[in-house]
């Protein structure tokens, strides 16, 4: 997973999405077939993603959440598929974190422990003061310091910082080429398409095929 | 009195002012860019006291922020302003006050580069994951070598422990490829090529009864990187060079595809110098080979030094194993192999026997050399459905192997002697296991089935010279075996059940001898008694598991008829046997990363069979067992263990502590007659008592930064018993004490790998008034591995063996060895010098059960061999 952390607004998704958004902004402008485009992010071992969460600096109250749903054209022929990305805003959530006294280092940055209770689960942070910059990985943040470590009191769910870098490019902004509509449609949307085809998703778990060429081709 | 009114208004003064001490100070303004007046959104602006942080919050875009700062605290805190691209500011917040515009002075700060070593080693609930590439040094070169090194994991010929228990399932990407051969996949798969290894602590395959069952083993999980999935990978190797005067050669190839749900391995070797394919270091094997070892072959030497130093060998095995996943929960296995060795070795071996007396001994020396030819196939197939309300797995195992060793033997007494021992063994098996679970009860079903001709020997022994006959017999068996059992399980709340078990069992044997032994020729006896057992069992049972414990107990009675005849004599032998064995096993979880384990089993037979086999079984020119005299039964065995584990992971830190205690009562016991030429066992009707303890306390760290492992390993063991030489009832007390330590690090920004070890054995036995004797082992190994330049690295490997020798003597061997890699792309080209101290002899002593055994081999000399690899 990465987060990219640009001058308006901060962004959460799968690293591989990161490559393919760097693809897009290198390739922009450049014709480039279905086929060749899938070739370049086969090589670069990229792909859109289906998942991103945004959240814009100024409005700390609310994140941004883009999603790809990709499910077959038609149940009885599978060799179709649609894709679906959507963009909706949803409340970000409140997050009353209590922070302790408790530090260590990572990767050579003092850290200091909090945590707060998230969608049900206790979570603990270690945030890093001197990076004065109140993000974290997927809903977490809030901090006065970038979240470095965030893991939940079962373990079930960890993000550990690898890389921390200095980037001169700015966040390739793809939320144009998503419909903009809200959490509720897109979840029954969702469901409605599950429901359609339960029983070749559920049974066969067909993989989400990335919309590749779709974004290269425009750009 | 004072009135109501009175004490209302004094009660609201009282909470004023409680209020008024307790209200905070407010602070408030707004931050705007130095210059340019221009508000900043998105500033972290803490208040800070004596360093903590009492209040924070993130600046909305119009750049306000306000705060209730404590009035006990206003003189000495500060409030920070940090934002991005502007410096920070730390202004007094008594200085701030109300509606204070701040203004911060843009700054061009580049953030500094972070990169964060992954961890080695972090924990997930029950799971523990290590990270190959964070302790991954330039000396590992295998998986195996890796796994070796993880704090909390051993491994011994090929077998991997956790907290000293060996694994239950080794899974490859999620899915049990290999079974229990899976030695194939950790000696071939390069450790560059994996990604992580996850242990599953306490795990239980079986899905069904995940939370009712006490599983002390660990699993297993080996993730690979992407480049290794969906594609074949593997190696082809070959090379050659000179052992001594002979020539010496290898070729190996391995190769596997690994996919979701699907998975192929296939692994062929074969060489002519000393070592085993497909095994490496020490290896030992007992003199029957069970069928699920077919595919690892090895000699039958004993004796603590790298077989590549002493054995001859040519060797070859060839094996294919397949895995999918066939639906939601199903998988079928299978595996198909073949194994071919041929091994041989030249020394002495002096066995000495005291006698009850301390005085006398026997005597018998052995020179000579010996010739090994072992060659086996076997197939596996299995079917697992492994859902979490039904359970059902069905192995179909078919093996063969013939075994023939020849030895010409130069005894002391005895003269000039050509042994040839042969053991033919061929097994069928299908077991059946069949778990069903529905909210209100549990059933269990198991079947096995099995056909096999018992491996005895055929012995032939005669001297070279007037090639008169010394020994000779054919001793030949089969049977077949039917296990049946059931259990049903009632399930009593949420978390535990009350079980009643039924087993049926039925056996069939016949076993046939006929031979003749000594200077005379004697007959040994000839005789083919067969007959049944059939064995009912009932039993009782009690599960509890809930969060952090897990109880069970049960009380299991068997009632076993044995209806055997002997042709010796006609006579028919029944007799009824009743053994009643409760247990209770309490397993519990602490907080702390403390895990403890305690049982007690207790089993009691009453009464049995006796004398019904009469032929004895030569095991040697010069050995016999005689089986004949009755099995050991009325016998009472109770046994206690505890085994505590704790971790401390962020520490690297593991530790494990086992003991065990045993105690056993039969009414017969093992008598040995040893003449000065032969020997011949027996049981007698005298009572035997046994009692042992042992411990074994592992301790394993990571050290420098998480990339070095430092273990150490202690263990004691104490038993008592007694044993009839002779004629002679002489008790014996065995005690031994081992320590090993060991370390490994890379040093030098990963240019140096070092793996120092230190090992050390006392073992004491003695006899009350009549002898003892203690023997001292100390061996000490520092294996480098140096990286020269890019892509060639140098591994030199002393080792310092100190070993008593015949009493007082004692036998000091420096054994060094070398060898050179060079990796270019996926090529590798290797050059091996092996002994080159050129050490010619190499002798050690045994001490067990009142026999002490001195053996001196004879060494090979310095080899060289030159191999070339290609990965892909």
């Amino acid at each position: 997973m990465a987060l990219l952390i640009g001058e308006k607004n901060s962004q959460f998704s799968d690293y591989k999405s990161v490559i393919y958004d760097s693809l897009c902004n290198l390739y922009a402008g450049k014709y480039m077939n279905a086929l060749e485009s899938m070739m370049l992010l086969r090589k670069h071992n990229a792909a859109p993603g289906n998942f991103h969460i945004i959240r814009c600096h100024d409005r700390q109250d609310s994140l941004l959440v883009m999603n790809t749903l990709t499910t077959v054209s038609d149940p009885m022929d599978r060799n179709g598929f649609v894709t679906y990305n959507a963009i909706y805003r949803e409340a970000a959530p409140v997050l009353n974190w209590e922070i302790f006294d408790e530090k260590k280092t990572i990767g050579g940055v003092e850290v200091t422990k909090a945590s707060c209770r998230l969608h049900g689960r206790e979570w603990t942070a270690w945030f890093a003061e001197s990076i004065p910059y109140p993000e974290g990985p997927w809903e977490l943040g809030g901090l006065p310091g970038l979240i470095l470590e965030a893991y939940d009191s079962d373990n079930q769910h960890e993000f550990t910082l690898l890389h921390l870098k200095p980037v001169d490019k700015d966040i390739f902004d793809r939320s144009d080429k998503y419909e903009k509509t809200s959490r509720k449609a897109f979840l029954k949307y969702r469901k409605d398409r599950y429901e359609a085809d339960r029983s070749g998703w559920k049974t066969k778990n067909w993989p989400m095929v990335p919309p590749f060429g779709n974004f290269i081709e425009k750009n | 009195m004072m009135s109501f009114s009175r004490r209302l208004s004094l009660l609201f003064i009282c909470l004023f002012c409680v209020a008024a001490a307790t209200r905070g100070f407010r602070i408030s303004g707004t931050i705007e860019e130095y210059g340019t007046k221009k508000a900043i959104g998105g500033v972290v602006v803490k208040v800070k006291y004596n360093g903590r942080i009492l209040a924070y919050s993130v600046c909305g875009k119009d750049g306000t922020f306000s705060f209730e700062v404590p009035d006990s605290v206003t003189v000495a805190a500060v409030v920070e302003f940090s934002g991005r691209r502007y410096a920070s500011r730390t202004i007094k917040a008594s200085e701030i006050g109300t509606d204070r515009n701040v203004y911060l002075q843009p700054q061009s700060s580049e953030l500094a580069e972070v990169i964060v070593r992954p961890v080695t080693v972090r924990e997930k609930g029950d799971t523990l994951i290590y990270n190959v590439d964070a302790i991954r040094n330039i000396s590992d070169r295998t998986i195996e070598d890796v796994i070796a090194r993880l704090p909390g994991i051993s491994i011994s010929g090929g077998q991997i422990s956790y907290n000293g228990e060996p694994i239950n399932r080794f899974y490859i990407e999620g899915l049990d490829g290999l079974g229990g051969n899976y030695s194939i996949a950790t000696k071939n798969i390069r450790a560059e090529d994996v990604n992580s290894i996850d242990l599953y602590e306490n795990h239980e395959p079986r899905q069904v009864v995940r939370d009712r069952s006490l599983s002390k083993n660990a699993a297993l999980n080996i993730r690979l990187k992407k480049r290794s999935l969906l594609k074949p990978a593997g190696h082809i190797a070959g090379g050659s060079g000179k052992r001594g005067n002979v020539a010496a050669w290898m070729a190996k190839a391995f190769g596997m595809l690994v996919a979701p749900g699907a998975q192929i391995y296939f692994d062929a070797a074969g060489n002519n110098f000393g070592i085993p394919a497909g095994k490496g270091g020490n290896y030992s094997s007992p003199l029957q080979l069970p069928v699920s070892n077919m595919l690892n072959i090895s000699a039958v030497e004993s004796i603590n030094i790298p077989a590549s130093l002493y054995v001859k060998s040519r060797t070859a095995r060839s094996s294919a194993s397949f895995a999918v996943k066939t639906g939601k929960y199903g998988t079928l296995r299978g595996t198909i192999g073949y194994g071919y060795l041929r091994s041989g070795s030249d020394g002495t071996s002096i066995t000495v026997y005291p006698l009850s007396d301390g005085m006398n001994e026997r005597q018998l020396t052995q020179t000579g050399h010996d010739l090994r030819r072992h060659q086996g196939g076997a197939l596996n197939i299995s079917y697992e459905h492994n859902a979490p309300r039904l359970y059902i797995n069905d192995e179909l195992t078919a093996g063969i192997s013939f075994k023939r060793n020849s030895s010409f033997i130069s005894a002391e007494p005895g003269g000039n002697i050509i042994q040839r021992l042969d053991n033919n063994d061929v097994v069928i098996n299908n077991r059946l296991e069949v778990i069903s679970r529905s909210d209100s009860h549990i059933w269990k079903g198991n079947m096995s089935l099995d056909l096999h001709n018992m491996p005895v020997n055929s012995i032939l022994a005669r001297n070279p010279v007037s090639e008169s006959m010394i020994a000779c017999q054919s001793a030949r068996a089969e049977g077949f075996r039917i296990d049946a059992s059931t259990d049903f399980g009632w399930n009593v709340g949420s978390q535990s059940t009350i079980g009643l078990t039924l087993k049926i069992r039925d056996e069939y044997m016949s076993i046939g001898t006929s031979g003749q032994r000594g200077a005379a020729l004697e007959p040994t006896g000839t005789n083919t008694p067969r007959g049944n057992t059939a064995e009912a069992a009932l039993g009782s049972s009690y599960r509890l598991a809930s969060k952090g414990l897990s109880f069970e107990t049960g009380l299991p009675f068997e009632l076993i008829i044995r209806n055997f005849r002997s042709l010796a004599d006609s006579k028919r032998y029944d007799k009824a046997t009743v053994h009643f064995a409760p247990y209770a096993s309490i397993s519990l979880r602490l907080p702390h990363e403390v895990k403890g384990n305690m049982s007690l089993n207790f089993s009691r037979s009453y009464s049995g069979i006796e004398n019904f086999i009469t032929a004895p079984i030569i095991t040697s020119y010069r050995s016999e067992i005689i089986p004949g005299t009755g099995f050991p039964s009325a016998s009472s065995l109770w046994n206690a263990s505890t085994a505590w584990s704790w971790r401390r992971i962020p520490a690297g830190f593991l530790t494990s502590l086992t003991i065990n205690l045993m105690g056993r009562e039969s009414e017969k016991m093992i008598s040995a007659d040893i003449s000065d030429k032969d020997i011949s066992t027996r049981y007698a009707d005298i009572k035997n008592r046994l009692t042992r303890f042992n411990s074994v306390l592992s301790l394993s760290k990571l050290l420098l930064g998480q990339r070095a492992t430092l273990k150490l390993d202690l263990a004691y063991s104490l038993s008592s018993n007694r044993m009839i030489r002779n004629g002679d009832n002489i008790p014996v007390k065995n005690s031994q004490i081992s320590a090993a330590i060991s370390f490994s690090a890379p040093l030098f920004s990963d240019r140096l790998a070092i793996k120092p070890a230190l090992m050390m054995n006392i073992s004491r036995q003695n006899s009350d008034n009549v002898f003892s004797r203690t023997s001292r082992i100390w061996q000490a190994v520092f294996p480098m591995t140096g990286l020269i330049f890019k892509g060639l690295d140098v591994t030199v490997s002393p080792d310092f063996r100190s070993n008593p020798f015949y009493g007082s003597r004692r036998m000091n061997v420096f054994i060094l060895d070398m060898n050179a890699r060079y990796r270019v792309k996926q090529w590798e080209f290797e050059i091996r010098l092996n002994n080159l101290t050129d050490r010619r002899t190499y002798s050690v002593e045994n001490c067990n059960d009142l026999i002490y055994t001195y053996r001196e081999v004879k060494l090979s000399g310095m080899d060289a061999l030159l191999s070339i690899r290609y990965n892909f």
